[in-house]
């Protein structure tokens, strides 16, 4: 009787939490990672942000002729990137400066879609300023990696121009 | 033998033309590629002065046109570009040098003093 009794509970509660994990699954989990939102639910929650081929298909197209100037700050003892989305044989045209002091720098590019961690540096150098352009040999994101092996904070202008968006710093 | 002659004597001076023509550095900037380096000149004077005497120049500066820049002087060795900056109320002048050089930058009344007039 007492056994029954116990058997009836863990069933209930094995069914509910069966229950509570299918709601969590449709509402939250299939939104967030796999974009499906059959509910609307995912949606007015902002849950969508979290999926990448989302933000994917939303990809901006590429400026011709642009030119920008953008000021980064490279904190001591650490590095930063900035890219820019380029298309294989786009050219983009650049130059920068420290506000003082050298930095470790790989101008370098990341293939489009690559899950291997490739990339293929243009350029490395430890400098203050640097100018020139490059002609990407993949579409791909390609930028700069600053290395600040100072005590000190360093300011970094970078004008550049050409085909290309924006994708910043990372 | 003289077939050979004349045309050993033109292959020499058809490739000496070619080593000459290819002396003396970098050819010369045109009026539209200096207006651009005053352009440029002026975004990185807003970053940090860069040794020059008009020292570092108000951001807005960044962001003014290529309208707002015209050669106002030229001679053999460089161009003078003077700029507005409607938001400042300011005049530059750039000296930039025939092989695409920066040679200085001045506001107006500095380059009015030393230049004997203005534009």
């Amino acid at each position: 009787m007492e056994s029954n009794k116990q058997r009836r509970s863990l069933l209930r509660a094995t069914l509910l939490s069966i229950v509570i994990a299918a709601i969590t699954l449709v509402l939250f989990i299939l939104p967030a990672e796999y974009n499906i939102d059959s509910t609307g639910v995912g949606e007015k929650l902002g849950l969508m942000v979290f999926n990448t081929e989302v933000q994917s298909s939303e990809k901006a197209t590429i400026s011709k002729g642009g030119e920008d100037t953008v000021v980064v700050v490279v904190p001591a003892g650490r590095g930063v990137e900035y890219k820019l989305t380029v298309e294989q044989f786009s050219k983009v045209t650049y130059q920068w400066a420290t506000s003082e002091g050298e930095l470790y720098v790989d101008l370098h590019g990341e293939p489009e879609g690559d899950t291997t961690g490739y990339f293929e540096s243009y350029t490395i150098a430890t400098v203050d300023k640097m100018k020139g352009s490059f002609t990407a040999p993949f579409t791909g994101s390609h930028g700069w990696y600053w290395k600040n092996n100072s005590d000190k904070d360093i300011e970094v202008q970078v004008i550049f121009s050409g085909d290309y968006v924006i994708e910043g710093l990372k | 033998m003289k077939n050979f002659t004349v045309i050993a004597l033109f292959t020499w001076l058809f490739c000496s033309s070619l080593a000459f023509a290819h002396t003396g550095g970098h050819g010369k900037v045109n009026k539209e590629r200096a207006v651009e380096i005053a352009q440029n000149a002026a975004k990185m004077l807003t970053f940090k002065s860069y040794g020059m005497a008009i020292g570092k120049i108000d951001a807005s500066w960044a962001s003014v046109k290529k309208a707002s820049y015209q050669v106002v002087e030229e001679d053999d060795s460089h161009y003078m570009i003077k700029a507005i900056n409607k938001d400042n109320a300011q005049t530059l002048y750039f000296n930039i040098g025939k092989n695409g050089e920066i040679n200085a930058v001045k506001d107006a009344v500095d380059f009015t003093k030393k230049h004997g007039h203005s534009h």
